[in-house]
C-alpha cells in the first residue's frame, strides 16, 4: 500500500510544481545573428565600448503566406561585454533573448584589431550553454550593424550569410569557415589563425571572400589577405576543395577545377638550427572549361598539368614569401605540426616562434605540387 | 512445488554484469575527459585510462574471487567470517555511508546538470527530490527487479554512447592526438587518480554478491562489466580529445556533455541529438543512484534484521536528500566528488585485498 | 443470501418421496415463472414429470428422450424398477445423472438440463439436453486479419474449445474445467499444452482459478480481473482475444489459455509487454512483412506514447533542441495561441478520446460521420479560431492514427492512460520530466508479474535467444526454440534433425 500513497504523492507533488520553468516558444526572441562594433567611449572607464547588434527572428514574418512585413528585428545596444547589452536591450524587448539558435557571429574588423579584444568577447558565447560550438563566426569590412540590414531572397540577414558560407561551390577564395568551437581552440592555444571576411556590397547583397589573419600571440587582427593570396593559402592548407583556377596557355584560357585537395606538411631537416619543411600539396581535378575556337583540339593534360603545377608553385611562393617576410604570422600551420610532431624542437621554438627573434621568418618552406586531371568533360 | 526457474529472488551473472557495467558509468563520465587532460597531454591520457583500467580489472577480479568464497552470504556475514565484530562493525558502517554519499553526491549532480542544460528556471532542489522520490519507488519495489532494470536501460545507454561517437567523426580531427607520450610519470599518475573515481561503482559488487545465482561466474561477469565501461570511457576520452582538442577539453566544465551538444545531423528532427541523448543519461544516473542507495540499504538491512524495508527506505531517504544539499556551490560539489573517490579508492582497493588473504590464509569458516 | 461459514456444508433440502411436494417445492423456489415447461406422463401408473427451461433446450434433445419415454411406456415390462429402466434407456441417448439434492435441480434446470422427477421417488434424473439458440460461429470483428483463418470465438465453450482441438490435435492439448461462481455457476476452460508449458505456470493458474469468489462470471473480463497479478497496474496482465488461432499459437508457445464459458473471448497468459505489440498474421506472413510490421507497431506505440509529450517539453521548455527552422515554423504557428502548448495538448487529447469514444457508441454509418467531423472540421476550425496551434493538430492527429496500430484493444487504452500522464510529466518538467516518468514506467513493468512471469522478460531479465521474435520476426527456421522466458518443459519446436 505504501507503494501506492507514494505513487500518489509523486503525482500531487507534480501538480504543485506545474508550470514551473516553462517558457512557451512564442515568448522567446530567437536571436540568429549577433554583430559586435566598437563603440564610442562615454563613461570614465577606461574598459573599450561595443555596440552589440542582435538579430531576433520574427516568425511571424516568416510563414510562406506573409510576404511583406519584416523577417527580422535588429536590437542595438552600447556595453561593454554582451551580458550588459542583453540586460538592457531587455528593457526594450517584450522576449527573452535565446542564444540557442544563433547561427553567425560578426565582428567588426575595428573591434578585431584591438588585442585580446575577440576573446573576451566570445567568452559570453563559449561560456553560455544554450550556445552551439557550431556558430560560425565571421570579421566584417566595416560595421557589422550594415551587414545584419541585408535583405534579399531571403528573409533572414544572419540566414543568408550563413547560407552564403555553405555555398562555398567553384571558388576558394575565402578563408575556409571557422566554428566557434574550433576558434576558441585555436585561442587558446595562442596560435594564429584565418577568419573569413565578409564585404558589404549593397543593401542586398554581401560578399564573402579574403581571409583575416589573426595573430596567435596578441589574438588580434593583423591583416587582411586578399582574395588572391586566400587561394594560395588555401591551397598549401589543403582547403582548396572546389577551387578554380585559371590558366593562360597558347592564347587559350584554361580552367582547371579542383575536386579534392590534401596538403601534407613535414620537417625535412633541422641542420645548425636551420628549419627545413617540405610541404607537398596533391590536388585532383578536371578540366572545366576551355575558353578556345571550338574546332582546335584540346590540349593534352599532361601540358595543362604542368602548367598548373607551374603557376601554382609562382603562387604559393610568392604568398609564402609574404607571410615570412611582410605579415610574419604562421597560419601555415607549421608551429601546430612542430609541436604535435616534434614536440621537443617546438619547447625550444616556441616562446619566439612569431615574436622576437621570429623563427617563422626564418625557416625555409619548400612546396612541391602534385596535381592530376581526372577528366576534361564531354569534349576532347 | 516446480518453479519457473528465474523468478526466484537471485540474478544471473549475465545481470551482475549488466549491473557493474551501469553502475560504474555515472555521473563521473561527465567531468572524465577534463580530469584527465588537466594532466595529460595529448591523448597520452589513454595510457592512464588503460593502466587504471587495468589495474581496476584486477581489483573487481579480486573482490570477485574473494565474495566466490562466501557464496549467498550478505557482506556483514563476510565480515563477521573473517575480522573480530567491532572492526567489521565499522566497516559495514563506513561502507554503508560511503553509498549513501554515493547515491546523495549522484542526486545532486543530476539535479545541477538537469538545471544547467535542460531547465535553468527550476530549482534543483526540487529536481534532486524529484529525482529521489523516482529512486525510491525503484527501491520499494523487489531487489530482483531493481538490478533487472540495468539490462532494459544499458544497452540503449550503449548505443547512445557509440552514436555519440560515431556521429561526431565528422567534426574530429585526429591530428589532436599528437604529440603522444610527451606527458610525465606525475602526469598519467594524477591521471590514473583522477579516473578513479569514474570507477567508484565498483563496490557494488560485493553487496550483491550474495544474489547471485552462479557464484563461480561471478568474478568474469563483473570484470566483463567493468571492462565495458572501461571502453565506453575509452570511447567518449578519444572522442573529446579529437572533437576539442586536448586545451579545449580542459576548459571544458562537462566536455561529455559538450560532445552530445556537437552532434548535428543534416536536416531532420534529431538535428540535435542532444534532446535523446540527455533523456538517456538520466537513466543510467538512475541505475547507478538507485543501485548505491540499495547497496545502503542492504547494510542496513544486514544491521537490523528485524525492522521492516519500507521503514528503512523512510529513514534512509530524508538523510540522503538532506546530505545531497549540504555542498553549496560547484566547488564544494567537487570537493564532495573528490572525497568520495578517495574513500572509494581507500574501500574498494584497500580493504578487499587483505581481506581476501586473511581469509586465503584463515579458510572459510562454516 | 450471502454464504457465511464453510462453504462445504450443504443446508439445501433434498427431493421427498413425493411427486407434488417435489414439484411445488421447486415451483417456489424458482418463482412463477413462464419458461419453466412442465409435461406429465403415467407410466405403469406412475406419474412421472418432465421439467424443462424453454428456450434453455435443444428441442432435437427433448424430443429424443420423449421418444424413449413413449418406448418404455409402450414397451413390456421388464424386471427392474421403473426408475431403473428409464435411467438406463435415457442414458443411451443423452448425457443422464441421478441427483437428489434441491437446488441440484434447479441449478440444472437453470443450466438447461431437463429434469425428470418420479411419484414415490426421492431422486430425479438430469439429462443433458443443453441447448437453445446460439450464435453461429462468425468471422473476427474487432481482430480482423488479411491472412489467417477466418474465425472467431462464440460463446459457447464447446465449440470454442472443439475450434482449438481441430488446430492443434495434440492427445496432450489438456482441458482442465472449473466451475466459478457463486449465483451464476459457470463452466472456465484451462487450456494448455501438458508437455510443452511449465507445470507452476499451470499450477499457479490452477490455485488462481480454485479462489475465485465472484458472483458470476458474465464475461471473460471478469475472471481476468479476479485472478490478475497487480489489479493497480494499468497494463493487462491477460491478452483478451476473439480468436481461436491466436490461442493456438500462444498455446505451442508455452502458454495457457483460459475460455469460460458463454463469453466470446479468450484469455492467455503469461504475457510480456512486448506480446501486445505482436499479431499472429506476423507468423503467418511471410518473415520480412511480419518483421517490418512487427518494427512498425513498435515503433507506433513509441509514437503513441511520446508524441506529444516531446513536443511539449520541446516547445515549452528546450526551443533549442528544435531544428532553427523547424523552431520558426513552430513559433509561427503558435503565435496568439492563447494556452502554453500543455494545456492545448490536453484539449486536444481528450478531444480525441471523446470522438473516439462518440465514434465507438455510435452505430458504425454514424461512426464514420463522428469521425470526419470530429477530426477535420472541429481541428480546422480550432485552427482557424486560434485555440489551437496546426503543428499541435498534426501531432495530436499522428498520434492517434498511431494509436490505432495495436492488435490488443485493452493494450491500447494502456497506452491512452500513459499518454495522458507522460503529457503531464512534460508539462510540468519538460524532457527530465518525461524521462522520470518513463524510468518509473520501467520500474514498474520490471516489477509486474504476469501469472508470476516477469512482464517485462525477455528484456529484463534478458533471454537473447527470445528476441528473434521480439521487434522482428525472424524466419521460421531460425526460432527453432520456444520463448525461453515461459521456461517450457519442451523446449524445442521442431524435433527434426537438420
Amino acid at each position: 500500500m505504501i507503494k501506492r500513497c507514494y505513487v500518489v504523492s509523486i503525482l500531487l507533488l507534480s501538480f504543485l510544481l506545474q508550470g514551473c520553468g516553462a517558457r512557451e516558444i512564442e515568448k522567446k526572441a530567437f536571436v540568429i545573428g549577433v554583430g559586435i562594433d566598437q563603440g564610442k567611449n562615454e563613461d570614465a572607464t577606461s574598459l573599450p565600448v561595443m555596440n552589440g547588434t542582435f538579430q531576433v527572428a520574427v516568425p511571424r514574418s516568416l510563414k510562406p503566406e506573409v510576404t511583406n512585413g519584416k523577417a527580422y528585428q535588429n536590437f542595438e545596444e552600447k556595453g561593454h561585454d554582451i551580458s550588459e547589452q542583453i540586460s538592457k536591450i531587455a528593457q526594450i524587448s517584450n522576449k527573452e533573448l535565446y542564444f540557442a539558435h544563433n547561427q553567425i557571429i560578426l565582428v567588426s574588423d575595428k573591434v578585431a584589431k584591438q588585442p585580446q579584444r575577440m576573446e573576451r568577447l566570445l567568452d559570453f558565447f563559449v561560456r553560455h550553454e544554450d550556445i552551439r560550438r557550431s556558430v560560425r563566426v565571421f570579421i566584417t569590412k566595416g560595421d557589422t550593424k550594415q551587414f545584419l540590414n541585408v535583405e534579399n531572397n531571403e528573409k533572414l540577414p544572419s540566414l543568408y550569410i550563413d547560407t552564403l558560407s555553405a555555398n562555398v561551390q567553384n571558388h576558394s577564395r575565402t578563408a575556409s569557415i571557422k566554428r566557434l568551437g574550433d576558434l576558441q581552440e585555436d585561442l587558446l592555444a595562442h596560435r594564429s589563425f584565418v577568419l573569413p571576411v565578409l564585404h558589404y556590397k549593397s543593401t542586398d547583397e554581401i560578399k564573402l571572400g579574403g581571409a583575416a589573419i589573426i595573430k596567435g600571440e596578441s589574438s588580434r587582427l593583423t591583416h587582411v589577405l586578399n582574395e588572391k593570396d586566400t587561394e594560395a593559402l588555401n591551397i598549401l592548407n589543403g582547403e582548396f576543395q572546389k577551387g578554380m583556377l585559371l590558366i593562360e596557355l597558347k592564347d587559350n584560357l584554361y580552367i582547371y577545377k579542383v575536386d579534392k585537395s590534401k596538403s601534407k606538411i613535414k620537417l625535412q631537416s633541422t641542420n645548425n638550427g636551420q628549419l627545413t619543411f617540405k610541404i607537398t600539396v596533391s590536388l585532383e581535378g578536371e578540366i572545366q572549361e576551355v575558353n578556345k575556337q571550338m574546332d582546335t583540339r584540346t590540349t593534352s593534360a599532361d601540358r595543362v598539368k604542368k602548367e598548373v603545377e607551374k603557376q601554382l608553385a609562382i603562387k604559393t611562393e610568392r604568398f609564402i614569401n609574404k607571410l615570412q617576410n611582410q605579415y610574419k604570422t604562421d597560419v601555415l600551420g607549421l608551429g601546430v605540426y612542430l609541436e604535435k610532431h616534434h614536440h621537443k624542437e617546438w619547447l625550444k621554438l616556441r616562446n619566439d616562434w612569431e615574436t622576437g627573434e621570429n623563427h617563422f621568418s626564418q625557416v625555409k618552406i619548400n612546396t612541391q605540387i602534385n596535381t592530376t586531371i581526372s577528366s576534361a568533360g564531354g569534349l576532347r | 512445488m516446480s518453479k519457473v526457474k528465474y523468478t526466484d529472488r537471485s540474478i544471473s551473472a549475465k545481470e551482475l554484469m549488466y549491473a557493474v557495467a551501469s553502475m560504474v558509468i555515472g555521473v563521473g563520465i561527465f567531468n572524465l575527459p577534463r580530469y584527465i587532460t588537466t594532466v595529460t597531454n595529448g591523448i597520452d591520457g589513454m595510457i592512464s585510462i588503460l593502466l587504471m583500467g587495468g589495474l581496476v580489472l584486477a581489483i573487481v577480479w579480486i573482490m570477485g574471487q574473494f565474495v566466490r568464497m562466501y557464496p549467498r552470504k550478505g557482506i556483514y556475514e563476510i565480515l563477521l567470517s573473517i575480522i573480530p565484530k567491532p572492526i567489521a562493525f565499522l566497516l559495514i558502517i563506513v561502507y554503508g555511508s560511503f553509498f549513501a554519499l554515493l547515491a546523495a553526491y549522484e542526486i545532486r549532480a543530476i539535479a545541477e546538470i538537469t538545471k544547467k542544460y535542460l531547465l535553468p528556471n527550476t530549482s534543483s532542489d526540487i529536481l534532486s527530490l524529484l529525482f529521489l522520490l523516482v529512486t525510491l519507488y525503484a527501491l520499494f519495489g523487489s531487489r530482483t527487479a531493481l538490478i533487472r532494470i540495468n539490462s532494459m536501460f544499458l544497452p540503449v545507454v550503449l548505443i547512445v554512447s557509440l552514436l555519440l561517437v560515431v556521429l561526431n567523426i565528422r567534426i574530429m580531427h585526429f591530428d589532436n592526438f599528437y604529440p603522444l607520450l610527451t606527458t610525465d610519470l606525475k602526469g598519467y599518475g594524477s591521471g590514473m587518480i583522477n579516473i578513479f573515481f569514474s570507477f567508484t561503482g565498483i563496490s557494488i559488487i560485493i553487496s550483491y554478491s550474495y544474489l547471485v545465482n552462479e557464484p563461480e561466474k561471478a568474478s568474469s561477469a563483473a570484470v566483463k562489466g567493468v571492462f565495458i565501461s572501461i571502453i565506453i570511457y575509452a570511447m567518449v576520452f578519444v572522442s573529446c580529445v579529437a572533437v576539442f582538442s586536448n586545451l579545449g577539453t580542459d576548459f571544458l566544465e562537462n566536455p561529455t556533455i559538450e560532445l552530445g551538444k556537437e552532434i548535428e545531423l543534416p536536416g531532420g528532427f534529431f538535428e540535435r541529438f542532444e534532446s535523446v541523448y540527455f533523456t538517456i543519461w538520466i537513466m543510467t544516473i538512475f541505475n547507478t543512484t538507485s543501485m548505491s542507495m540499495d547497496s545502503s540499504l542492504i547494510v542496513l538491512e544486514s544491521l537490523f534484521k528485524k525492522t521492516k524495508k519500507e521503514t528503512l527506505i523512510v529513514i534512509l531517504a530524508p538523510i540522503i536528500f538532506f546530505v545531497s544539499m549540504v555542498p553549496i556551490g560547484m566547488e564544494e560539489m567537487e570537493a564532495m566528488g573528490t572525497f568520495i573517490g578517495r574513500l572509494s579508492l581507500a574501500l574498494t582497493a584497500i580493504v578487499p585485498v587483505p581481506l581476501y588473504i586473511i581469509a586465503k590464509i584463515r579458510g572459510v569458516k562454516k | 443470501m450471502k454464504r457465511e461459514g464453510n462453504p462445504h456444508i450443504d443446508h439445501s433440502p433434498l427431493l421427498c418421496n413425493s411427486l407434488s411436494s417435489n414439484l411445488e417445492l421447486i415451483q417456489t423456489t424458482l418463482g412463477p415463472t413462464p419458461d419453466l415447461k412442465m409435461l406429465q406422463y403415467e407410466i405403469r401408473n406412475i406419474p412421472i414429470t418432465i421439467l424443462y427451461m424453454a428456450d434453455l433446450v435443444d428441442s432435437d434433445k427433448l424430443q429424443n428422450i420423449l421418444k424413449s419415454i413413449k418406448y418404455i411406456k409402450y414397451a413390456p415390462p421388464v424386471d427392474s424398477s421403473l426408475f431403473e429402466q428409464m435411467y438406463s434407456d435415457i442414458y443411451l441417448t443423452a448425457q443422464t445423472e441421478k441427483i437428489s439434492k434441491m437446488n441440484e435441480v434447479t441449478n440444472h434446470l437453470l443450466n438447461g438440463r431437463t429434469i425428470i422427477l418420479m411419484d414415490s421417488i426421492n431422486e430425479c434424473f438430469s439429462v443433458d439436453t443443453y441447448g437453445g439458440k446460439v450464435r453461429a460461429i462468425e468471422e473476427p470483428q474487432t481482430e480482423s486479419l488479411i491472412r489467417g483463418p477466418k474465425l472467431s470465438f462464440t460463446e459457447e465453450i464447446g465449440v470454442n474449445i472443439a475450434m482449438i482441438r481441430k488446430q492443434i490435435t495434440d492427445e496432450n492439448l489438456k482441458v482442465e474445467t472449473f466451475v466459478i461462481g457463486e449465483r451464476g455457476k459457470k463452466k472456465v476452460a484451462l487450456l494448455y499444452i501438458g508437455d510443452v508449458i511449465n507445470p507452476a505456470i499451470v499450477e499457479e493458474a490452477r490455485h488462481r482459478l480454485n479462489h475465485i469468489s465472484i458472483d458470476a462470471p458474465i464475461d471473460s473480463g471478469i475472471i481476468e480481473q479476479s485472478i490478475e497479478d497487480n489489479f493497480m497496474s494499468p497494463f493487462p496482465q491477460f491478452i483478451s482475444t476473439e480468436r481461436p488461432d491466436k490461442v493456438s499459437l500462444s498455446l505451442l508457445q508455452g502458454r495457457l489459455a483460459i475460455i469460460p464459458d458463454q463469453t466470446a473471448n479468450a484469455l492467455i497468459a503469461p504475457i510480456s509487454i512486448l506480446d501486445t505489440v505482436q499479431s499472429p498474421e506476423d507468423y503467418y506472413e511471410r518473415w520480412h512483412i511480419g518483421s517490418l510490421l512487427r518494427m512498425l507497431r513498435a515503433f507506433a506505440v513509441f509514437i503513441s506514447l511520446f508524441l506529444p509529450s516531446f513536443y511539449i517539453a520541446l516547445v515549452s521548455f528546450h526551443q533549442g533542441l528544435i531544428p532553427s527552422r523547424l523552431a520558426f515554423s513552430i513559433a509561427a504557428s503558435r503565435e496568439g495561441v492563447p494556452f502554453p502548448a500543455f494545456i492545448e495538448a490536453l484539449m486536444m487529447a481528450i478531444t480525441m478520446e471523446l470522438l473516439r469514444e462518440a465514434g465507438l457508441r455510435l452505430p458504425k454509418p454514424i461512426g464514420q460521420t463522428i469521425g470526419i467531423v470530429g477530426g477535420i472540421v472541429i481541428g480546422e476550425a480550432a485552427v482557424q479560431a486560434g485555440i489551437v496551434s496546426t503543428v499541435m493538430v498534426i501531432v495530436i492527429a499522428i498520434t492517434a492514427i498511431a494509436s490505432f496500430t495495436l492488435p490488443v484493444y485493452s493494450m491500447g487504452v494502456t497506452y491512452r492512460i500513459l499518454l495522458f500522464s507522460f503529457i503531464f510529466a512534460a508539462g510540468m518538467m519538460g524532457l527530465y520530466g518525461i524521462s522520470l516518468a518513463f524510468i518509473v514506467l520501467v520500474i514498474h513493468i520490471v516489477n509486474l508479474t504476469s501469472l508470476g512471469i516477469p512482464y517485462a522478460a525477455p528484456l529484463a531479465p534478458i533471454f537473447i535467444n527470445d528476441w528473434k521474435e521480439l521487434f522482428v520476426r525472424l524466419p521460421i527456421a531460425f526460432i527453432k526454440k520456444r520463448p525461453v522466458f515461459l521456461d517450457p518443459v519442451d523446449e524445442v519446436r521442431s524435433e527434426k534433425e537438420e
